[in-house]
């Protein structure tokens, strides 16, 4: 079965463990220690083909710099995750893509733009509009989810395969965006 | 309000210590209200005093500020006081004052912290005072434990007068082995993990962020500054050959870290060692002894993520109870973790068992460790030092800059993949991660700076005459990779460097090295009128129109578009002789829309880069800064 490492990144406080664990155990949540070895694995049916997500959640270590170097050569997908009812966690989250192009050094790295706790809606800070033009710049897939009301929990990690698949296919040409 | 203590619920729970096995049993009940668990805690005290199970009273101590206040805690248990006084249980007041006794003397910094917490257990003592079954000098604040673990004669740092004169230590960190530094490093570590509280961990899981988290704030910054510093130190050669003796040297500190199972730095070290800024240098690379390259991948793969860093925790709990310290970012990872994947309360408000467990595990484990006494010697002398050198701060642009002018970028493959054009990154590292490079108030660093200096002058100076020589200096100041030589320190140019001078001179640097925007190569833009065809620098399309078509900078002369000329990412370097038609392929940040350029980029003949700007910085070509082994 194919397996993907898949990183989720974002400033601290955005809700990277919720969306994580909540995908991780569904329902059953106080049954697992998020502490063992398999914790962060789950087998993941993406258009009739299994494969199995090894997840790794950056919360905690989001300031510790030398850290960020080695995950993201361990990654192959990477969700990157801001708070819509935080502004400045969605400006930090720019700089990110940047240190993973270039540690990958190609812009064509699977990445998935995620505007979490879409259930505050009310507290809202950064439009949906927003989120969608950063992810169209980029040609990512973008969605917003919620940890607590379970909203696009699964179709986040669905998102991620199959832009690692879809990368790791040859770029056809006219494939990239052109800026004018 | 009345509360009812709903004993048959503690019955049934039984509530477990930490013995792992027993609370993965899955029959086991996993949650009790508060009233249980308080309850259940003064139960665990005999009533002369003794405890007939330490487990639980502790976890609870150490995991109440997850679900209550320790005021809450406090109120819950008076409650408990009076509710069963006319129960007629004699033992209970006795051991409630014996539960009291163990919190005072165990957790005394809770008292310290939380006025509230004083306040109520005061109120509780005038209570009693008229109860003649309760000792109630036996809750006296004055019981309160004393903080003896956290003194610096805990860690053992002995100067050990005798052999001070025969055994000269050197402040070099060149001429050190490898265990004395890895001693000194680890020294410094654990004194910044031993001072972190549970409630700044309960904090930093909570809210995510470390802003008014100060302790937790240092530790992460001693974090990044060893990785920086290690990464300086490597990139402070100019040849490939030396770079790769100081890798070597690095991966003999971190076996030796990995030996004393100081986790966390090891981490660190090899985290810079692995970083891009050094992996990237090729030419280094290929001078690398095979057995440094094959250490380094070792601990590579002993803290992969992989496995949700299995080998580590692996090695980290077959460590046993002897010193070590652990990753603090997988510490904070895994709480956080906890706390996202277990709710506090479930059901009708009842606490939730599994989750004061799994915290109140690793809490426990956490000051087990920070009360281990530090098993090494150190030597007061080289801990000022390195204290010092490791709080000179870097950025990660500018490590990457200088890495970036020790061995350029293959310019050909750029051209292909077209893809590290500097103006793609304007702000490298994360923003968050730029906000929180903290800093220690001036009279702190004055502090270290003058424990340092003096550490210096009594290592070096050997008539005692208050001057240390031209030499000595220089060896020393390799230990800061990126700072001045002999000349700028020596002020009154007599040849040797006093007291005085040094001191200034690291005041000088410590207080505003960090802080330093160097805008002197701002570009300064005027409208223009081109006579022939001209291109913009930013876009490289035609500056258009018939007047004033674009823009050019009075200092360098490059040309742009009105709308690019905020775009615009390289510096302001007059006299920069260009390669190839373009400015430079060298990359300097652009931040709040200024642009800056390190004062990394001079570089004297030795190799060790200045930190002073003068007219003379700006000519400097390319070349000279290339590595000379090119």
């Amino acid at each position: 079965m194919k397996e993907f490492k898949v990183v989720v990144l974002g400033s601290g406080g955005v809700g990277k463990s919720a969306l994580t664990v909540q995908f991780v155990t569904g329902t059953f949540a106080e049954k697992y220690d998020p502490t063992i070895e398999d914790f962060y694995r789950k087998e993941i049916e993406v258009d009739n083909s299994p494969s199995i997500l090894e997840i790794l959640d950056t919360a905690g270590t989001e300031q510790f710099a030398s850290m960020r170097d080695l995950y993201i050569k361990n990654g192959q997908g990477f969700i990157l995750v801001y708070s819509l009812v935080n502004a400045q966690s969605f400006h930090d989250i720019r700089p990110m893509r940047e240190q993973i192009c270039r540690l990958k050094g190609t812009d064509r790295v699977p990445i998935v733009l995620v505007g979490n706790k879409v259930d505050l809606e009310s507290e809202r800070e950064v439009r949906t509009a927003d989120g969608a033009t950063l992810a169209n710049e980029w040609g990512c897939p973008f969605l917003e989810t919620s940890a607590k009301s379970k909203r696009n929990v699964d179709e986040l990690f669905a998102e991620i395969v199959r832009e690692t698949n879809f990368m790791s296919q040859p770029p056809k040409s006219g494939d990239c965006c052109i800026i004018l | 309000m009345t509360r009812t203590v709903q004993s048959s619920t503690v019955e049934t729970a039984s509530v477990p210590g930490l013995d792992e096995s027993a609370s993965k049993r899955d029959d086991e009940p996993h949650t009790a209200s508060v009233e249980a668990l308080v309850r259940r805690c003064a139960d665990c005290y005999d009533g002369d005093g003794s405890c007939s199970d330490e487990n639980f009273p502790q976890v609870l101590f150490l995991t109440h500020l997850w679900f209550m206040t320790s005021e809450q805690l406090l109120v819950l248990f008076s409650q408990l006081y009076y509710t069963f006084d006319s129960a007629k249980d004699d033992q209970l007041t006795k051991k409630k004052c014996f539960f009291f006794r163990s919190w005072l003397h165990e957790f005394p910094h809770i008292f310290d912290l939380d006025k509230n917490l004083v306040r109520a257990l005061q109120q509780l003592q005038s209570n009693a005072e008229n109860d003649d079954d309760v000792d109630t000098s036996i809750i006296d604040l004055s019981n309160k434990g004393s903080y003896k673990w956290m003194s610096e004669a805990h860690l053992s740092i002995r100067p050990n007068q005798v052999n001070r004169k025969r055994r000269k230590v050197s402040l070099v960190f060149n001429h050190l082995e490898p265990e004395e530094l890895a001693i000194h490093i680890s020294y410094l570590e654990y004194k910044c993990f031993r001072r972190l509280t549970l409630s700044d961990f309960h904090n930093y899981a909570v809210h995510g962020a470390i802003k008014d988290n100060p302790k937790l704030e240092r530790a992460v910054v001693l974090f990044n500054n060893i990785t920086h510093w290690v990464q300086c130190m490597v990139l402070g050669h100019p040849k490939a050959q030396e770079r790769a003796v100081a890798i070597a040297k690095f991966v003999e500190i971190a076996k030796k870290l990995h030996a004393m199972r100081n986790f966390n730095t090891l981490m660190a070290i090899v985290g810079a060692l692995t970083h891009t800024v050094i992996s990237r240098m090729k030419k280094t690379m290929a001078v690398l002894p095979k057995e440094t390259m094959k250490a380094l991948e070792e601990f590579v793969d002993l803290l992969d993520s992989k496995s949700n860093y299995g080998a580590y925790r692996k090695a980290y709990s077959d460590a046993g109870k002897e010193f070590k310290i652990p990753i603090i970012g997988i510490l904070m990872k895994d709480l956080i973790a906890l706390h996202a994947a277990l709710p506090d309360r479930v059901g009708d408000g009842l606490i939730n068992v599994r989750k004061m467990i799994g915290i109140g595990g690793r809490f426990q484990e956490i000051s087990y460790l920070q009360r281990t006494p530090f098993p090494y010697e150190v030597n007061r002398d080289l801990v000022n030092t390195l204290r010092v050198s490791l709080y000179l701060y870097y950025s990660e642009e500018e490590i990457y800059q200088l890495s970036i002018s020790r061995e350029p970028r293959d310019v050909k493959h750029n051209n292909a993949a077209n893809y590290n054009s500097p103006s793609k990154f304007e702000n490298m590292g994360f923003g968050e991660f730029a906000r929180y490079t903290c800093h220690l108030d001036s009279e702190t660093i004055r502090q270290h700076v003058t424990a340092m200096v003096t550490s210096v002058f009594k290592a070096y100076d050997q008539n005692s005459d208050g001057f240390i020589s031209e030499a000595e200096f220089e060896t020393f100041i390799r230990n800061f990779p990126g700072l001045d030589s002999f000349s700028t320190v020596d002020k009154d140019k007599d040849g040797r460097i006093s007291i005085s001078e040094m001191l200034d001179y690291f005041l000088k640097i410590s207080s505003t090295r960090r802080n330093e925007v160097y805008q002197v190569f701002k570009h300064d833009f005027v409208e223009t009128t081109y006579f022939h065809p001209t291109f913009c620098e930013e876009c490289e399309k035609l500056l258009w129109g018939l007047v004033k078509q674009g823009w050019k900078c009075k200092g360098c002369g490059i040309n742009c578009h009105k709308h690019c000329k905020e775009r615009i990412v390289q510096e302001c370097r007059p006299k920069q002789q260009s390669r190839n038609g373009s400015i430079s392929s060298q990359s300097p940040v652009e931040k709040n829309g200024v642009s800056i350029w390190y004062s990394f980029r001079s570089f004297d003949k030795k190799g060790i880069f200045s930190d002073t700007i003068s007219a003379s910085a700006v000519s400097i070509t390319e070349d000279e800064a290339f590595d000379v082994d090119l």
